[in-house]
Order: structure tokens, then C-alpha cells, then sequence
């Protein structure tokens, strides 16, 4: 089933308030981030301060004209001069936070067939080289096995210690549109989702 | 129900709560030797009533914002701080409740006292979570390190993809 992508914004929230992703810390705090309306620190605050972008992915099951939040996706960007603190300054692309729902985790299932979460990644990873950025970097827990999994299978790697709260920076370079080894990945040539608009 | 004056109100109630709960702490550090199992039982009540306030204003202010209530600024923080003032005296309560245990002694909160530590411990966590976010959306997380590193990586693969 195609994912249909829509622009989160403030007058979504109450729409978002179901949503769980699990129950490891992590996943409390990307429900907490999706749900938290200013001034908390959480999506809509992240778009009005930092001008992130942050996308609602939904299946859309006609036969019942009910619609299925499967997840959602950020996007943002970080400066960092080299060398600190007057050095030249270099701006990545940023993905502040990403999550799928519980009941779209690892589905659907079936060999060779790509998860809602693969194409969420391919979504963002898009956008980000369509903004024109060489680097795409990401923090996750280190006890977030899942989700380091899901991003070295997109071509991150960890290039960054942990910080003091236990977090890990990956980055993937976007040079060339080629993936890992030069080749252009099958997971980011493939079809684009349902509903482009919101770009 | 949900204006600043309400919220402030609730945070207030919380603050007060969380104050008694550990001023007790600092009493029972001077009396633990004659701590009674009944003093115990009401240490941890006093604990419970605080968590139930913090929560109540936790939840009273976050309805209020998705709802579209002002909310003020520093309600977030106030919220973190007063999560992790709840936390300081759960060890010692925690020990005393242990020493009550092991003198045969059976604690009828004990379980809802352990369950709103595990809650208040995990809001603290995730309070770190966020600030860890912030911290990488600010730049400080991916620091001179890992810029030396990308520029490696980039010129890796772009020696692969020739
Ligand atoms: C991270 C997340 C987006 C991944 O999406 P998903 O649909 O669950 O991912 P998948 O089912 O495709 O699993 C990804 C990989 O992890 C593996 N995996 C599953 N559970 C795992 C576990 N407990 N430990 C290690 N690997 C695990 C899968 O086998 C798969 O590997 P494969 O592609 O080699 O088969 C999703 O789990 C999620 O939203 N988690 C909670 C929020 C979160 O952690 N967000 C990231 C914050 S940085």
C-alpha cells in the first residue's frame, strides 16, 4: 500500500495524540517529541525555531475511507565551523527524529518486500539531497539496535563517540546521488511515495 | 480549566508537594534508627501524594498546550526540575523501606511507591533524550571529530566511485 505524506504543523496535534512507537526510552521520547506542542522542546517547536521540516506518513484504506498514521519523519540541518569557534562554517542536513508506529513496525512483511520504515528513510534521504546537502548525519542511542540497523542499512555509519547520554552521530555523504561503494542504491532509486505535494 | 492562572496554580501545588516529601527526607536522614514501619509506610505516602500532584501538573500542562492554551515558558523546565527534586530522597526511601522488609515487615505502597519511581526515572531519562537533542541540533553533538571524519569518509568514497 502507498504511504501519502503530509506536512506536520500545529493543527495536526490532536490528530498525533494516539500515537506509540513502543516503550523503550527512545521510543517514549519520539512519542513525546511527535506529540509535544510549545513550548515544549518537540516538533512544532522544532519547526518554529530551527525551520525543520516534519512529514506524517499515512496509509490510506479506501474500502473502509479510514486512514492509518504510519509513522512520521524530520528534517533540519546543523552548522559546525572548522575550526571552532571562527572557522569556516559547514552545514549538513539533520534528521532531528524518526518514528514508526508500532502496529507498521517491520511491515509488510514478506520476502523482498521494503518496510514503511525504508520508505520513510528513502523519503528523507531524497529530500535532504534535493535541499543540495553533501552530508546527512543523525544521532540514535546506542542501545537503539533497531534503528542503528535500519540506518547502516541506508548507508550511515557511526562516526561519532557517544556523548554523555548515550548517544551515537552517524552521518551518510549524499555526494554523486551513489550510496555506500559507489553504487546508486536500489532502496533510494525506487518509486516515489503515493503523494508528493507536501514537498 | 486550562488558563495560565490554572497551571500555574497546579505547578505550585506540585512544588509544595515535592518540597514536604523532601524536607521529610532530611528528618528521617537524622531518625533513621527509630524509623517504625507505620513512619515508613507515610514517608512513602507523602512521596505518592507529591508524585500524584507533579503528574497532574505535568499532564494539566501539556493538555493545555495541544489544546492551544498559552503556556509559559518556563513551564517545561519547572516541570524537569521538580521530576528530578522527587527523585533525590526515592534511594533513602528505598533503603529504609528494604531495612522495614528484612525486620519482617510487609509495606502495603511499597509496589506503588517502586512503580512511580520507575515512571518519574524514565521522565528523567527522556528529559535527557531531549536535551541531548537539542544539543545535536545546536551542533554539539557532531563536533570537529566527526567533521575531520566526514571529510574522510566523503573523499573514501569519492576515491571508490572513480
Ligand atoms: C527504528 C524504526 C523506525 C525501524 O523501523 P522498523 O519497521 O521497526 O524496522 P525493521 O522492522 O525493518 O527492522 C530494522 C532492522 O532491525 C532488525 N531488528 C529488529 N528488531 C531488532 C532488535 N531488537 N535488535 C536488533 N535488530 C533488530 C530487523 O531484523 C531489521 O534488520 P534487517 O533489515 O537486516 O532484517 C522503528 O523500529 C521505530 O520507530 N522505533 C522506535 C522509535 C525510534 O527508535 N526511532 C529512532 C530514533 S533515532
Amino acid at each position: 500500500m502507498e504511504l501519502r505524506i503530509q506536512e506536520y504543523s500545529a493543527d495536526l496535534l490532536s490528530q498525533i495524540q494516539s500515537f506509540e512507537c513502543g516503550t523503550d526510552d527512545w521510543c517514549r521520547h519520539a512519542e513525546r517529541w511527535i506529540k509535544s506542542a510549545p513550548p515544549f522542546r518537540g516538533a512544532i517547536e522544532s519547526i518554529e525555531t530551527h525551520g525543520n521540516k516534519v512529514w506524517l506518513y499515512f496509509v490510506d484504506v479506501d474500502v473502509f475511507d479510514e486512514k492509518y498514521l504510519v509513522g512520521f519523519s524530520s528534517l533540519g540541518k546543523v552548522k559546525w565551523k572548522i575550526p571552532p569557534p571562527d572557522g569556516l562554517e559547514r552545514e549538513a542536513a539533520f534528521i532531528p527524529m524518526l518514528a514508526v508506529s508500532l502496529r507498521f513496525q517491520g511491515k509488510p512483511e514478506g520476502e523482498n518486500t521494503k518496510h514503511y520504515s525504508d520508505e520513510i528513510m528513502e523519503h528523507v534521504i531524497r529530500v535532504a539531497r534535493e535541499q543540495g546537502h553533501r552530508e546527512l548525519c543523525l544521532y540514535v542511542h546506542e542501545d537503539n539496535a533497531r534503528a542503528r540497523r535500519k540506518y547502516e542499512k541506508h548507508g550511515f555509519s557511526v562516526l561519532g563517540s557517544k556523548n554523555s547520554k548515550g548517544n551515537l552521530a552517524m552521518l551518510k555523504v549524499l555526494d554523486n546521488q551513489l550510496s555506500e561503494g559507489g553504487q546508486p542504491s536500489a532502496l533510494e532509486s525506487g518509486p516515489r511515495l503515493g503523494d508528493a505535494a507536501a514537498l | 480549566m486550562n488558563d495560565l492562572l490554572d497551571q500555574d496554580y497546579s505547578l505550585k501545588l506540585a512544588k509544595k508537594h515535592v518540597e514536604e516529601y523532601s524536607k521529610q527526607d532530611s528528618i528521617k536522614a537524622l531518625h533513621n534508627e527509630a524509623m517504625e514501619c507505620r513512619d515508613c509506610e507515610d514517608w512513602l505516602e507523602i512521596g505518592l501524594e507529591a508524585f500524584r500532584w507533579l503528574k497532574q501538573a505535568d499532564q494539566t500542562i501539556r493538555q493545555a498546550a495541544v489544546e492551544g492554551f498559552a503556556v509559559s515558558s518556563s513551564a517545561p523546565n519547572s516541570i524537569a526540575t521538580l521530576y528530578r527534586a522527587w527523585l533525590r530522597p526515592c534511594d533513602r526511601a528505598e533503603g529504609l523501606a528494604k531495612e522495614q522488609i528484612g525486620r519482617g515487615f510487609r509495606l502495603k505502597n511499597l509496589t506503588e511507591f517502586r512503580e512511580a519511581c520507575e515512571f518519574v526515572r524514565q521522565q528523567v531519562r527522556i528529559i535527557d533524550l531531549e536535551d541531548a537533542l537539542d544539543e545535536a541540533q545546536q551542533g554539539e553533538v557532531f563536533d570537529e571529530v566527526f567533521w575531520q571524519r566526514a571529510a574522510l569518509k566523503r573523499s573514501d568514497q569519492s576515491d571508490s566511485s572513480r
